[in-house]
């Protein structure tokens, strides 16, 4: 059945890899993808280990639900012990891996050590390889993976694999499947370069026995219905993660040419969504998921002609778009292609970029560091080109790809107001400045700034507030602008969001842009279905709850605490200066924000310094680390 | 199927009435012009400001 998968401990160093079965009680206080990832880190990377250290791990997890029909059930996680921050690093694509995986009879793989030269895991029918990958090193994430399929002379490998910036240790460097489907943020692709691991294919035939098989399709139909007829989700099929320039844009919170301002305004026409439109192909999805959210492109004339790929998402109109002046499709369409062979992540590398355009318009950067590069607005053969410097590590480039902590300290400190990143993880480019909810969090995210751990989107829709209540269970305002209740409805999503990665759904598919999608008590029911284990709405939450902890006590012991839960500076001390007006002149209020993050750790349970009380921690059933990573001979 | 559809407003996120294909629209509780794009027949969505 689905809980037979196993977990395969692979050591690297050594060459060998054992393997275990996934005990039920584990299974019941975490599920399995991110949750399970993060027990497997939380136990076996003491604060010691550094994130390039052979003793760091790389999991990769399918979620409980992965490969079963289930709403968006095809999504991987990736934790490490995260090289921007030294903290958590967690990554979640989409694709077709984990369900493959599953099928290969694994649900985790824990990775440690380092090879000696490039290797790559086969996993196929309950066996996991290390094969040779010498002839795949310097491949792009492309050639990578059809090479491999080639030497395997099967269609239907999937392979998570590494580009140059994953082998050339950008920390900010991706995992990558597919096309686009990218395992970002937390430079998951940084610590798989560094253990030479270029790959880890897998073909699987195993059956995953169902509980309840007719259960299941009647409730699935059901559930997909729902997630699919939202307007959100309509939209998104349409459009695609575009469609959030529009509201975006408009509205003004948007970084724009480094956060210095809040929109293009008038100037960022051409990037409306529905520009997009004309280099689209068609629409495509990953597995398990009727929304076809994803764009097929090509460019059929002009500079670009002849590139063709998937997206771009929304992430990729900050990257080559308003974070840099640039305001042309063909332009971000161009840059995602790049981005995508080289296994990069996007909103890092833009939030990078951006900053040192900024810097160089102050002075902080001269021709004499970027080696004559004019670091000029809207150029857009300056920014790829600046692109390709910092994934192949030259120049000003090998600076950069360090990561922000490590950049500022050589451009001087002083520079660091202008990086806009928290815990030294890049920002995505929206700007959350006039939304507290949003600023919130991307401040206490357990991985550094990002809008996907706990991003309450529904926040902008002015929701009835006794909807709201019925919702988070609590009196939350409905005004965006507002920091009432906002720490609540950060936790709350902390903890969907939580229960969702562990399950191995999509995002786009729970309660993130759309109130009515499948939630909490509709994730009991299917698991009841699909696995018979009982797990009540209310379960779920402390799973969700317990799960985020640890992942706080991972930074906890490696020396993070309140000081490191704020936005940037940037955000209190300058307003916006466009957009609507009820948007334009806002800023971040520094006492309504204390006070916000004062109750977001009250409702944890955790103390003024945000740290997890001792009750807390107990109340959560969360031990002292002990190690588990079975001896390996 | 009726002829009475709504976008929200982004300007005081309330909905307002668009009728079927019309490319510009004004919300009826703030005023704001916005024109208006078309996810599918039945659904109207602001593009950006008329």
């Amino acid at each position: 059945m689905v809980l037979k998968r196993k977990v395969a401990f692979v050591d690297l160093t050594k060459g060998k890899v054992v393997y275990r079965d996934i005990p039920k009680e584990l299974r019941l206080k975490h599920l399995g993808g991110r949750g399970l990832n993060w027990y497997y880190l939380y136990n076996n990377v003491p604060p010691e280990v550094r994130p390039y250290d052979p003793e760091n791990i790389l999991a990769v997890g399918a979620g409980l639900l992965t490969g079963l029909p289930a709403p968006g059930s095809g999504r991987t996680n990736i934790a490490t012990k995260n090289p921007m921050t030294s903290g958590v690093g967690d990554s979640n694509m989409g694709g077709a891996f984990s369900p493959e995986m599953r099928y290969a009879g694994f649900d985790h793989l824990i990775i440690r050590g380092r090879a000696e030269t490039p290797v790559y895991l086969f996993v196929n029918n309950g066996e996991v390889e290390i094969l040779d990958a010498s002839h795949l090193w310097g491949m792009d994430v492309f050639d990578t993976q059809t090479t491999i399929r080639e030497e395997h002379g099967d269609e239907q490998v999937e392979s998570l694999v590494i580009g140059p910036a994953g082998e050339n240790q950008v920390a900010f460097a991706n995992v990558m499947t597919g096309i686009k489907n990218a395992g970002g943020r937390g430079g998951t692709g940084a610590v798989m370069g560094s253990k030479n691991l270029k790959a880890i294919a897998c073909r699987g035939t195993m059956d995953l026995d169902v509980h309840d098989p007719e259960g299941l399709l009647e409730y699935f139909a059901e559930i997909n219905k729902r997630a699919y007829s939202s307007r959100w989700a309509k939209t998104l099929g349409r459009l695609g993660t575009p469609l959030l320039y529009d509201v975006s844009s408009t509205t003004g919170f948007i970084g724009t040419m480094n956060w210095q301002y809040n929109t293009l305004g008038e100037d960022g026409k051409p990037l409306e969504a529905e520009n997009l439109t004309p280099y689209s192909i068609k629409m495509v999805a990953c597995f398990g998921c009727s929304v076809h959210c994803r764009h097929r492109v090509k460019i059929d004339k002009g500079k670009y002609a002849g590139v063709f790929g998937e997206g771009p998402e929304y992430t990729m109109m900050g990257t080559f778009g308003t974070l840099v002046g640039c305001n042309d499709w063909e332009f971000v369409i161009k840059g995602n292609d790049a981005c995508n062979r080289w296994g990069v992540d996007n909103l890092s590398l833009g939030a990078v970029m951006s900053w040192a355009f900024e810097l160089y318009q102050r002075g902080y950067i001269t021709d004499e560091d970027t080696g004559g590069l004019k670091l000029e607005w809207g150029d857009q053969d300056a920014v790829l080109e600046l692109a390709r410097m910092i994934v192949e590590r030259e120049g000003i480039g090998d600076v950069l790809a360090r990561g922000f902590k490590e950049a500022i300290s050589h451009f001087g400190e002083e520079t660091g107001y202008y990086a806009i990143h928290v815990k030294g993880h890049p920002n995505l480019h929206t700007d959350e400045r006039g939304i507290p909810s949003f600023s919130l969090g991307i401040a206490t995210s357990t991985r550094g700034a990002d809008h996907l751990r706990s991003r309450p989107a529904i926040d902008l829709f002015q929701l009835p507030e006794d909807f709201l209540e019925s919702l988070y269970g609590y009196k939350v305002s409905n005004d965006f602008t507002s920091y009432e209740g906002k720490g609540i409805m950060v936790w709350w999503h902390e903890l969907l969001y939580n229960v969702v990665d562990s399950l191995g759904i999509c995002k786009f598919q729970t309660v993130f842009n759309s109130p009515t999608s499948p939630k909490f008590e509709d994730y009991s029911k299917l698991i009841k279905i699909a696995t018979g284990l009982e797990i009540s709405k209310e379960d779920l939450m402390v799973i969700g709850e317990r799960n985020y902890t640890l992942e706080r006590m991972f930074n906890v012991m490696n020396g993070m605490s309140r000081k490191d839960d704020y936005p940037p500076e940037r955000y209190f001390n300058e307003a916006n200066k466009r957009g609507l007006p009820f948007m334009k002149g806002r800023k971040l209020d520094r006492d309504k924000y204390e006070k916000m993050l004062d109750d977001y750790y009250a409702q944890h349970g955790w103390d003024a310094n945000g740290i997890p009380t001792e009750d807390t921690l107990a109340r959560l059933g969360i031990e002292k680390p002990e190690k588990n990573f079975p001896e390996v001979e | 199927m009726t002829d009475k559809l709504h976008a929200r407003c982004l300007n005081c996120r309330n909905r307002f009435e668009v009728k079927k294909g019309q490319n510009i629209a004004e919300c009826d509780h703030c005023g704001s012009k916005w024109r208006i794009s078309w996810v599918d027949p039945e659904q109207p969505k602001v593009q950006g400001p008329a």
